[in-house]
């Protein structure tokens, strides 16, 4: 009869650990699926994109010969201006910012590039050449 | 995050020629004589993230840190261009 019950409570004992053991690896899990679900909601806070429609490149003296757009998405500790057609990407401190930054940057590549032949140009830039004259007309100094 | 500093180290490393801009400093790798990559260093922003570094340099933010930290090489970056038939 003792040694029965003492089975028993041996058992209870056995199964009471094996919960213990089960709870914390549970809450294990739970927290690090906490700190996935706060990466997620991070990495959502910064996909969170603007449309910024470019019209115009006054005041300096370029034609945009048809309309573009920048997209803005907030990146790590400041914001990412980017048309990735044309392969223009900016960073800045705020939205307007990345958007001047963004202006400023496809001016500076359509200059570089066209300052030099084509012949004088890797493959990836050439192809950027290309596709900025598309969008882009400089005016010509007298 | 991609600072100033990385941007300079990385032109330092890949031997680039400056070239000032309108808001940015540029910096101009060429090869063979031609001009395959280049990218913008946005003044006095020491601190300010340079997210398009890698989007300039057609590599991925990681492969930038290792360019600008040391683990790949100006050969190993340039083979990576090659692949990518951006050469």
């Amino acid at each position: 009869m003792a040694s029965s019950v003492e089975a028993q409570l041996r058992a209870v004992s056995r199964y009471t650990k094996r919960l213990d053991e089960l709870c914390e690896s549970f809450a294990g899990l739970e927290s690090k699926v906490d700190q996935e679900l706060k990466k997620l909601g991070e990495l959502a806070a910064q996909r969170r994109s603007l449309l910024v429609p470019i019209e115009t490149l006054e005041p300096e003296p370029y034609t945009l010969l048809r309309p573009l757009t920048a997209v803005v998405v907030e990146a790590e500790g400041g914001f990412e201006a980017s048309n990735f057609d044309l392969g223009i990407y900016a960073s800045g401190d705020t939205e307007e910012e990345a958007v001047a930054n963004f202006k400023g940057t496809l001016l500076d590549t359509f200059d570089q590039l066209n300052e030099l032949p084509d012949t004088k140009l890797g493959r990836g830039l050439l192809q950027q050449k290309g596709l900025l004259n598309k969008f882009v007309r400089g005016v010509k100094k007298r | 995050m991609l600072t100033q500093d990385d941007a300079e180290a990385i032109a330092d490393k890949l031997g680039c020629t400056p070239y000032e801009g309108r808001s940015h400093k540029y910096y101009r790798l060429f090869v063979d004589q031609k001009l395959v990559a280049r990218f913008g260093v946005r003044r006095g922003s020491k601190e300010s993230g340079h997210g398009h570094l890698p989007h300039d340099l057609h590599i991925t933010q990681k492969q930038c840190k290792d360019l600008s930290k040391c683990p790949l090489s100006k050969d190993e970056y340039l083979q990576i261009l090659r692949d990518k038939n951006l050469l």
